[in-house]
């Protein structure tokens, strides 16, 4: 289990690097996403090494803000009244 | 057994997804990156904690935390990629473009 | 008569979905806990049951649609499992074709047009950009992408029209 956790510390590493150094806004919102949807998988392997069940509750709990918080910081930068 | 083999194969997918997003040159296909992320590693890891919880409290919360996860991902990657083409960012050395000319006058 | 019968059995529908998915997320059975969990679902379902539009007695009464929805996922989780290696492979090696491939879905209604674009985007390998009439797909490599398309075009239409 161990060697789970080292590799969700290299991968979030090259994630944040991404955000640092994206050159247009849409990389670092992909980052940004990213770096939310591994924060999901450190509460699941929390949940999976801890066996406690509310680790998945923060799980739901954090995606639906991470969907809504993208989907209107998308929508703020398109602009204008387009579909 | 089954699901200690699904969870590091989601770590590993998660980690390739990761060198990916580092590697690619534009953010159209750093987008596959982040698909690939989000359905190899978070879904293959849920479905890995119910697989191994079978009808107890972990598998369902798992589940639905899986069917929301499906419902609303595709949305927000919508959202980022019509974002970034309706603000004139052009995607590199295109091997075939329907789309080019109709709707961005900035990206020709 | 007919669509205030309509709009209630759509409040209903919109009640009985919120209410299961509050019963399986607190996942204790105790009296107030289902209580609680039936006022907030009444109350959220007076407000969104305009905004929604369910077909769910549709399929689960319509065997067919129910086998081929069983076929769709079959066929999902083996392109799934295809691209993602594919999509891996891409990344390791570095030699991609990206390409945007116009497909004009032949779906009627709204709903097949989401379940395509859904489809579509979490595969990995391809991205819808822009949905109007037709759907401008970003591919990662150019035949892949256009063979899932073509699959997902195939089954998806027995499926959501």
């Amino acid at each position: 289990m161990i060697f789970a956790w080292y590799i969700i510390l290299a991968s979030a590493i090259l994630v944040v690097v991404r955000f640092i150094l994206g050159p247009t806004f849409a990389d670092r919102m992909i980052a940004l996403d990213v770096l939310g949807q591994i924060m999901i998988l450190i509460f699941v392997f929390l949940a999976i090494e801890h066996t406690t069940p509310i680790y998945l509750d923060i799980a739901l709990t954090f995606s639906l803000l991470l969907f809504i918080g993208t989907v209107a910081v998308s929508k703020w930068m398109k602009g204008g009244n387009s579909q | 057994m089954i699901s200690e083999l699904l969870l590091y194969l989601s770590a590993v997918s998660m980690f390739v997804g990761a060198v990916g997003l580092f590697r690619f040159k534009d953010c159209y296909t750093r987008i596959h990156a982040a698909t690939m992320i989000s359905v190899g590693g978070v879904m293959l890891a849920l479905v890995a904690l119910a697989i191994d919880t079978v009808w107890t409290v972990y598998s369902v919360k798992a589940m639905l935390i899986v069917i929301f996860f499906m419902l609303t991902n595709p949305v927000s990657s919508h959202a980022i990629v019509n974002c970034a083409h309706r603000m004139g960012i052009c995607p590199d050395n295109l091997f075939k473009d329907d789309l080019g000319r109709n709707v961005s006058r900035r990206c020709i | 008569m007919s669509n205030f019968l309509k709009q209630s059995l759509r409040q209903v529908g919109t009640f009985l979905v919120l209410y299961v998915a509050w019963v399986l997320f607190t996942y204790s059975f105790e009296v107030q806990e289902l209580a609680v969990g039936f006022a907030v679902s009444f109350m959220v379902s007076v407000f969104i049951h305009k905004y929604t539009e369910f077909k769910v007695v549709d399929y689960i009464f319509n065997p067919f649609k129910v086998f081929h929805f069983v076929v769709y996922i079959i066929v999902f989780l083996v392109v799934e499992i295809q691209s993602h290696l594919s999509v891996a492979k891409a990344i390791i090696t570095g030699n991609i074709n990206p390409a945007i491939v116009k497909i004009s879905p032949e779906f009627n209604s709204d709903m097949g047009r989401v379940f395509l674009a859904n489809s579509i985007t979490l595969t990995p390998g391809t991205v819808s950009v822009s949905i109007g009439k037709s759907l401008y797909v970003h591919c990662l490599s150019y035949e892949n992408g256009d063979k899932i398309d073509y699959l997902f075009t195939k089954y998806g239409l027995r499926v959501a029209d």
